[in-house]
């Protein structure tokens, strides 16, 4: 299973609405799909499903602000 | 290049803007107040005025008559002294100083600007026996009328070995006001201390900022003046042509009546509907614990004393009385009231202020009051026919001996009773 | 002495602009004179804690050896490879980091409302920021210590007094470089409006509603006390907006000077204040209100506590986690606020106003098709909103406690 597909599927689960699927540059803090618990709930499944660990103090909202940013940063840590 | 261009669009209006205020602030300008708006400003009551200080001594220099006080002021009926003088010729134009919470301090820092403008003048005060509450005035009621353009002035002219001034410095630093500026704070304590004020703190408050508040005053008091002029023609229509005592404390008997019929206290209608009514059950003997007795107003009150001292004034003191009616229906006691009254007539009279109008006991005269706690109608008619009394008598030069003891917690403890 | 409080008077702008003006001549031209900017810095800190403020000054160095000391070690500690990562140690570090704020934070509650004598102007502001850094520290994401930058962000003076709250690696980066020429002048203008702006609402509107008008409601509020039930006049409506939109023009006011400034300074301070009146529900408006506080709590507190508590399975329920964490979140702003029922009471509202919200939003989301969402509905809610918001800086104001209890 790709990065992509397991990065929309948590995504959609938390906010749940497959909208995250259809617009990958709308930003999820403006338009309230994702707010703080989500968040967290949103780094721990990366933990669980994808084994990357972010800390809360790398949490850059600004580089998370969009699906598709948040899937390059998935993609980037993984490489590391 | 082009940053800098771009950088000049911004920066240049802002200097323009920077200048403009620098130069019109702190420039060798004098923007003169006109007759017309000391008229206007003479029965206005905005606070804006009291805390400034170019119209007062205009209106001082006019030939106006100060009148201070608080609220009784704003019972703009028929009789009132401003209303009566402009009508009919009663010797005097009176100049309304005071408003909700004006109390002796406020007044104090007023006419300390006033400085020269007040010598040899005569002036009227109202006393209100509810300034008088143990914990004196209300800070935040302080504050509301606080001027920054009086405290500098009182900065610079204080003389730190006098006794009056420490203890003004002290009741400044004691209020939020005067603490809400450093550099006035710190030559206020350097007062209250009998030090001499920092060179900083004397360039600061003395020079910058005194040029920069006296042409704040004279540019913006003159802006915001509620006019009541038109009031004040209305209220003149239902007096006779001419001035006849008894003629006039009858229509100020019939109007009375004719405005004090929802209420059994004689009570002017709409203040009673809307201020009163809802709240009246709940105010039942609320007030038998009541004291004026004692506090730091009567300290204040004596720095108002020390300034007409200073300045040769002649001063008519009018002390106001409470509605008798409602007082029973409080619980306010009237011993409490002559208490009051006799500790206050002592700080006056054993110093010298004999021109006093005790109108403490009149509270029951029907249609006296205009409501609780204020004058109307037949009371304005009496205080007119006093001040009217007081401005024939020719000037003398008054003779005051002035007594620190007032400033001490003993004088402001003291039992009146305890009193000769 | 001279002793300058920061923004009060106009003396102090010029004073400042003057100072500041080699400085952006430099910045301009493409370098950060350090070392300028720093006796600048010193200059304006001493005018600050000196003459009458000498104790605060005090207070403040001592504060200032004392957290460079624990960021220091603390930092030594988790980069050395020979140590672990022991909670213990951080949960050390974080106590004896607030120690200084909790015992001025207490002090009044002990010694009949007088200041402890080792508070001093800003002291929480401080504390946040070196709290903030030894969580990320701990996470592992600052792995540096320069002391002459430590100092620079902790005692930034713009910012001193109260915030806005910048995070470490956020200004180190700012103050690492220089803004190109472009950059930098677009930061004049915008730092000169913030400035302007702040004069309007901190001068102006501030002292309109703070001075002229609040005590007169004050008094008419304390007035009816006794006359109608609980105190509960129509006054008591007025003084709620008119403390309101003090609340707001004088904090954002000043907020804008301390923003203004570090974007003159080549600092882009995070700002505090977008709109808050504007928001559709309290979630929304604590992304607007005093940003920089709200989020360090959501950051700090909020989502570290929420993470922490779903990573050990402590509660199935998410959204009961999540409710504990408002209420967690809103104590400890209340008890910051000060050790009072009503800081505490408005720190509750928020949370349980909050948990509310979430329902509702929730509720909302699962029947999208039956609730109408149109101009109305809109301005219903900003209309909600405001009044929820005013109401609880009613409680915050503290009057009631004078209406009731005193």
């Amino acid at each position: 299973m790709d990065v992509k597909a397991t990065v929309l599927d948590i995504l959609a689960d938390l906010t749940g609405s497959d909208e995250v699927k259809e617009n990958l540059d709308e930003s999820l803090f403006d338009s309230g799909l994702l707010d703080s618990m989500a968040t967290v709930q949103l780094l721990l499944e990366l933990q669980q499903q994808l084994g990357i660990d972010v800390p809360v103090s790398e949490f850059d909202r600004q580089e998370w602000e969009t699906p598709n940013k948040i899937i390059a940063k998935v993609e980037s840590l993984e490489n590391e | 290049m082009n940053n800098l261009k771009k950088l000049g669009k911004i920066i240049a209006p802002m200097i323009l803007a920077a200048v403009l205020a620098i130069a019109l602030l702190y420039g060798p300008w004098h923007f003169p107040a006109s007759s017309q708006t000391v008229k206007k400003a003479s029965t206005s009551l905005t606070a804006n005025v009291l805390r400034g200080d170019q119209i007062k001594d205009k209106a001082l220099d006019d030939g106006y008559l100060m009148m201070m006080g608080s609220s009784e002021l704003s019972r703009f009926d028929s009789f009132h002294p401003s209303v009566l003088s402009q009508k009919y010729h009663r010797g005097y134009k009176p100049f309304l100083l005071g408003s909700p919470g004006t109390q002796s301090l406020t007044h104090f820092f007023s006419t300390e600007a006033m400085g020269k403008h007040l010598d040899n003048k005569r002036v009227v005060v109202f006393i209100s026996p509810q300034w008088f509450v143990k914990e004196g005035v209300d800070p935040r009621m302080f504050g509301s009328y606080y001027s920054k353009q009086q405290a500098t002035y009182f900065i610079n002219h204080a003389n730190p070995n006098s006794l009056a001034d420490r203890y003004a410095a002290r009741r400044l630093l004691a209020m939020p006001s005067g603490k809400s500026d450093t550099d006035i704070e710190n030559s206020l304590k350097a007062i209250a201390d009998k030090r001499a004020i920092s060179g900083w703190d004397k360039f600061t408050v003395g020079k910058l900022g005194s040029v920069n508040l006296r042409h704040q005053d004279q540019i913006f008091t003159r802006l915001f003046i509620d006019n009541r002029e038109q009031l004040i023609d209305n209220r003149t229509r239902v007096l006779p042509d001419h001035y006849d005592y008894q003629r006039l404390d009858q229509l100020a008997f019939d109007l009375g009546k004719e405005h004090t019929t929802n209420n059994e206290f004689g009570i002017e209608n709409k203040f009673y509907q809307r201020k009163l009514k809802r709240y009246v059950k709940g105010l039942k003997n609320s007030q038998t614990h009541f004291t004026y007795e004692y506090g730091p107003e009567f300290s204040d009150f004596q720095l108002l004393l020390n300034q007409f001292q200073r300045h040769h004034v002649t001063p008519l003191f009018v002390i106001t009385p409470v509605n008798g009616a409602w007082m029973d229906y409080t619980g306010l006691h009237q011993s409490m009231l002559d208490r009051f009254d006799r500790k206050i007539k002592y700080q006056l009279q054993s110093q010298g202020f004999n021109n006093i109008v005790d109108l403490h006991r009149d509270g029951r005269i029907p249609f006296f009051m205009q409501d609780t706690i204020h004058i109307g109608w037949r009371g304005w008619l009496r205080v007119d026919r006093h001040i009217h009394h007081f401005v024939q008598q020719p000037l003398k030069q008054p003779n005051y001996q002035m007594n620190d003891y007032f400033y001490t917690k003993k004088w402001q403890k003291r039992n009146p009773q305890t009193l000769p | 002495m001279i002793n300058l409080q920061p923004y009060q008077n106009p003396q102090y702008f010029i004073l400042l602009l003057v100072a500041l003006l080699p400085l952006m001549i430099g910045l301009y031209h493409g370098h950060r004179w350090r070392i300028y900017e720093s006796l600048v810095s010193l200059l304006f800190l001493f005018f600050i804690f000196d003459a009458e403020k000498t104790g605060q000054g005090i207070a403040l160095i001592a504060y200032t050896l004392i957290q460079t000391l624990i960021v220091k070690g603390y930092l030594s500690y988790r980069t050395n490879k020979k140590f672990h990562n022991k909670f213990w140690v951080f949960a050390g570090a974080i106590i004896l980091s607030i120690l200084q704020l909790v015992i001025v934070k207490l002090t009044p509650l002990f010694a009949n409302g007088r200041d402890s004598i080792v508070a001093f102007l800003g002291i929480s502001y401080l504390t946040f920021k070196t709290v903030g850094m030894l969580m990320e520290i701990r996470d592992g994401a600052i792995k540096e210590f320069d002391l002459w930058k430590f100092l620079h962000f902790l005692l930034f003076f713009p910012t001193i007094s109260s915030g806005p709250i910048d995070r470490y690696r956020r200004f180190i980066k700012d103050y690492d470089k220089v803004p190109s020429q472009e950059k930098y002048v677009e930061l004049i203008g915008k730092g000169l409006h913030n400035i302007f702006l702040g004069f309007l609402y901190k001068f102006l509107l501030g002292y309109l509603f703070g001075t002229l008008w609040l005590p007169g409601l004050e008094q008419a509020v304390l007035t009816h006390k006794s006359t109608v039930p609980w105190g509960l006049s129509i006054y008591l409506v007025a003084y709620m907006y008119c403390y309101s939109m003090y609340l707001f023009f004088d904090f954002a006011g000043y907020s804008l000077f301390a923003v203004g400034i570090s974007y003159l300074m080549g600092i882009e301070t995070p700002v505090n204040f977008n709109k808050p009146f504007a928001a559709h529900n309290l979630k929304e408006f604590w992304n607007r209100w005093h940003m920089t506080l709200s989020f360090w709590f959501r950051d700090y507190i909020y989502m570290r506590f929420v993470f922490w508590a779903m990573k050990n399975k402590l509660l199935k329920s998410r959204i009961a986690m999540a409710n504990i964490g408002y209420l967690l979140l809103f104590l400890t702003m209340g008890i910051w606020h000060g050790e009072t029922w009503y800081y505490i009471v408005y720190g509750l509202f928020h949370a349980t106003v909050l948990i509310l919200t979430d329902a509702w939003l929730r509720f909302k989301k699962k029947h999208r098709q039956h609730i109408p969402s149109n101009w109305f509905t809109k301005y219903f809610s900003i209309f909600m909103t405001f009044n929820t918001v005013c109401f609880s800086f009613l409680i915050f104001s503290g009057i009631l406690d004078k209406l009731w209890f005193k």
